[in-house]
């Protein structure tokens, strides 16, 4: 029955009448208050599984599984920063460093969001609600292509150099 | 299987940070933070290894918020031990 439910939610086409954080107050500050009430979440397994219905174990299992490719995401990220900085070395060091934080620093943000993701989407499966949307993906694909171009740039018209 | 590549990912990325400490020079806070690195692979490694086997079952739990913000920590500790390393 609730894995019916949340089956049928996760299908429904975004832009439903249940979409986004239902009940939560409106306003930066409502936003501000709704992300530290997760953030406490996050330490408090008893009050995740106090909420609505266990969902299917299989959809948990898909949850924990997405999870881990978003951890591997943040990884890649990381040891792209520390490719950056060991197979560029002739490159100027400011840019190259710069290059390499912003890429440690962009997987360490994405392991943060990943377990935030994580606990949405299990609360949205045991409240029966739809699955929480995102703009990350688009934001990182996109962060991700920029740097793609500009590192381009860097090697290229560092060799022209 | 997922765990398992979570952690060989965690373990490239421990290599690449060593790595960095040698091509770098051995400075004490490149050798610090390289072992902190370490560490905390070893713990990602002990949650992930505590998972697989709890998923040993016919009808494995729910993943535990503390176990995921373990990992997630523990991914988010080696980002910012690498910045430590190249500042």
């Amino acid at each position: 029955m609730t894995s019916r439910d949340a089956r049928s939610s996760a299908g429904q086409a975004p832009g439903g009448p249940g979409r986004g954080r239902e009940g939560a107050p409106a306003g930066r500050r409502g936003r501000w208050r709704a992300a530290r009430a997760e953030v406490g979440l996050w330490w408090a397994p008893a009050q995740v599984r106090a909420e609505g219905q266990t969902p299917d174990y299989r959809f948990s299992l898909a949850n924990e599984r997405t999870f881990l490719a978003w951890l591997r995401t943040a990884l890649a990220l990381i040891g792209g920063g520390f490719a950056v900085d060991q197979f560029l070395p002739d490159q100027d060091r400011p840019l190259r460093t710069v290059l390499a934080i912003a890429l440690l620093v962009g997987g360490a943000l994405c392991a943060l969001r990943a377990v935030n993701h994580w606990l949405r989407c299990e609360r949205a499966m045991r409240r029966g609600d739809d699955l929480p949307i995102s703009r990350f993906p688009t934001v990182l694909a996109l962060a991700v292509g920029l740097m793609s171009v500009v590192m381009v740039l860097v090697v290229a018209l560092g060799g022209a150099g | 299987m997922a765990w398992r590549r979570t952690t060989l990912t965690g373990a490239v990325v421990g290599v690449l940070a060593g790595r960095q400490a040698v091509v770098e020079g051995p400075r004490p806070l490149a050798v610090l933070a390289v072992a902190l690195a370490g560490l905390v692979w070893l713990a990602l490694l002990a949650v992930g290894q505590r998972r697989i086997r709890a998923l040993a079952a016919p009808r494995p739990p729910a993943l535990s918020p503390r176990a995921a913000v373990a990992a997630a920590g523990c991914a988010a500790l080696l980002g910012v031990l690498g910045v430590g390393m190249l500042w």
